[in-house]
């Protein structure tokens, strides 16, 4: 399934946003059981590493060994996030 | 150009008067305009900073310096409580500072063996931990220092007598000779 997280905001920042968004999509959005899910982040102004790890750590954390695919990703702030949250995920 | 930033150069009367103001014991609110007292209202003024600068890096890297201050200092905020943002527009200055319990006693809880305020700043800038053990936490001050040595932004920022310049890809960690009650963070863009 594709995300549009811009939809949780355009300014994404802090970890109780992170989490309450993430709570929401599991509540509301996501299926039981999942094994791709594609976050387009197009859109989206700002996105900062603690909104993101909330976010992503809740996907996978709920999700065993889930897919995640990020699109869009062309904004400064969304590039440098994924790209230090996944270097240090890995 | 100088390698790294010195806050003693920027001969500016605002942060002068900001690093005299946290330094004191005690104190009462700097200014109520900076002052924010909860996340949302430190979330409303970084809206407005983006809507003027459309910065993504800029707007995020104070994000992250400012949510730390709350998600480490709730509830026990040493005398004035949230954190003080004040942007100098002309100057492409931003000054963030708290009175909280400042990041060697907030790393401390997990790594108790931590010497000086030094070593604490090395560890928080440079390694994946985080005061707020067992959570996955710690990469938010990474990202700040990534951002800084890879965009052309400058950063001074202190704790206790720790201190850390970032500018022009170089990182520096240093003892000062006066002490911070929290920590403070300057930033030229």
């Amino acid at each position: 399934m594709k995300i549009e997280i811009k939809k949780f905001g355009k300014i994404l920042v802090s970890r109780p946003d992170g989490r309450e968004a993430f709570s929401s999509a599991k509540a509301y959005i996501f299926p039981k059981e999942m094994k791709e899910i594609t976050l387009d982040f197009d859109g989206v102004d700002v996105l900062a590493p603690s909104w993101a790890d909330e976010f992503i750590s809740g996907i996978k954390n709920n999700f065993k060994d889930i897919k995640i695919d990020f699109i869009n990703t062309d904004n400064q702030s969304v590039k440098a996030t994924l790209d230090i949250l996944l270097s240090l995920s890995n | 150009m100088k390698s790294t930033m010195d806050i003693h150069e920027l001969k500016n009367e605002e942060v002068d008067s900001i690093l005299k103001w946290i330094q004191q014991e005690k104190v009462l609110v700097y200014d109520k305009s900076y002052q924010c007292e909860t996340r949302d209202v430190f979330k409303a003024k970084l809206d407005n900073f983006y809507a003027e600068t459309k910065d993504p890096l800029l707007t995020a890297v104070i994000g992250e310096i400012g949510n730390n201050s709350f998600d480490h200092n709730l509830g026990s905020w040493t005398d004035v409580v949230g954190l003080l943002l004040e942007v100098l527009s002309a100057e492409k200055l931003v000054i963030l500072a708290d009175r909280g319990q400042g990041i060697r006693a907030s790393l401390s809880r997990i790594i108790p063996e931590i010497k000086s305020d030094k070593e604490a700043l090395e560890i928080a800038f440079t390694k994946v931990i985080s005061g707020r053990s067992p959570e996955q936490r710690g990469n938010g001050l990474k990202f700040v220092s990534s951002a800084m040595q890879n965009n052309g932004f400058s950063l001074w920022f202190q704790s206790g007598t720790g201190a850390v310049s970032i500018s022009n890809k170089e990182i520096k960690f240093f003892e000062n000779s006066f002490n911070i009650k929290g920590c403070i963070a300057i930033i030229k863009y």
